[in-house]
């Protein structure tokens, strides 16, 4: 009953984050439950929240690849500089300090 | 030309066995990993005579990429990152091991190790730059390899983990040809000698591997960042003895 719940909320958020912004998202699938929040939580950000997917594709010292999957939420109305572009921005910036001007580009 | 390199081989090789000269050796390698992002790689064993022990060292900087794996149009949703920035150093002394590797994201650690192979020696041989190589097997930790080595150089070291055998191992790879080692220089000298960088923390190897999926990954997050980890664990050794007891 509480999985029902959620799969309902999580619909009303993704058709509320498709149409509220330009920013680039990662469209939510309504079968997948492994971003599962807590319930409690989720009744909060009620159709108010956008997902924010940052893929980094990690390459070892045998030129082997892990891909670490970073996901956020936050507020459609969030201000400042607040944005998923920005957000990978800190994400690349963490494995790499010395980096100057992200390599990153931005889609809107 | 192969006799007369074999021959200044083998006299600084004497000169060497002796203790007139050096008390260094140095074998340089090229290796090649047929990994998801193929590469090439020159590395180094320093040979202290003294102590029977090696240091052997990949130097990053000789890493040339076989395809270019930049993500096309990186964007603020996929990018590629190196997680192994530095040269990989281990020591080796008879098989007791340690080497360096990134522990998490960008933290240096030592991991000790202890290492035996059970060589099966083979009836074949082949010449190798004017040596005569003979072949060897062994299982290690989840793959078979195969390794030519000559008694002509009574070492009984080769690249990366590699030791045991009657002589110098010349070229080592496993069955699947993912990751191949291969002699391809003897030096009396080098302009430095290499010293293992034991500055940092030490940690077993077991205490290692049971964070090996968390390498790269970063761990000062908010609260509300989800992470999920693609592990799958590719690298020269697979499975490891504690696992083998399951």
């Amino acid at each position: 009953m509480k999985k029902m719940l959620f799969s309902a909320i999580a619909m009303v958020v993704f058709a509320g984050s498709a149409f509220a912004s330009n920013e680039v998202i990662e469209s939510i699938d309504c079968t997948n439950t492994e971003f599962l929040l807590d319930l409690e939580k989720t009744e909060i950000i009620e159709n108010s929240m956008k997902k924010c997917v940052v893929e980094v594709n990690t390459r070892d010292n045998w030129g082997n690849i892990t891909t670490i999957v970073y996901s956020t939420w936050y507020p459609n109305n969030a201000g400042g500089d607040f944005s998923c572009y920005n957000y990978a921005v800190g994400i690349q910036r963490q494995y790499d300090f010395t980096l100057k001007e992200s390599t990153l580009t931005k889609i809107n | 030309m192969q006799i007369i390199q074999r021959i200044a081989i083998v006299i600084t090789f004497l000169i060497f066995s002796t203790g007139i000269s050096q008390n260094y050796l140095f074998f340089r390698y090229t290796n090649f990993y047929n990994t998801a992002n193929p590469l090439e790689r020159q590395a180094i064993i320093q040979y202290d005579q003294e102590n029977n022990s090696i240091i052997y060292v990949e130097l990053k900087n000789t890493t040339k990429f076989k395809e270019n794996l930049t993500i096309e149009n990186e964007t603020s949703s996929n990018f590629l990152v190196d997680i192994d920035k530095n040269d990989s150093f281990l020591s080796n002394k008879q098989g007791t091991i340690l080497f360096n590797s990134i522990y998490g994201l960008n933290t240096t650690v030592n991991v000790s190790d202890s290492v035996k192979f059970d060589w099966e020696l083979i009836n074949e041989k082949k010449e190798i730059n004017g040596y005569q190589c003979y072949k060897a097997i062994s299982n290690f930790r989840g793959r078979k390899w195969e390794a030519w080595y000559s008694p002509d150089i009574a070492i009984n070291y080769g690249p990366w983990k590699f030791w045991g055998l009657p002589g110098l191992i010349f070229e080592v790879s496993d069955v699947d040809k993912t990751y191949n080692f291969f002699l391809n220089k003897i030096e009396s000298k080098v302009d430095n000698k290499i010293e293992y960088p034991l500055q940092y923390k030490t940690l077993s190897l077991k205490e290692f591997i049971n964070n090996e999926s968390s390498r790269g990954v970063i761990n000062n997050l908010d609260r509300n960042v989800e992470v999920k980890v693609n592990f799958i664990r590719k690298t020269p050794e697979l499975i490891y003895e504690w696992e083998e007891k399951k």
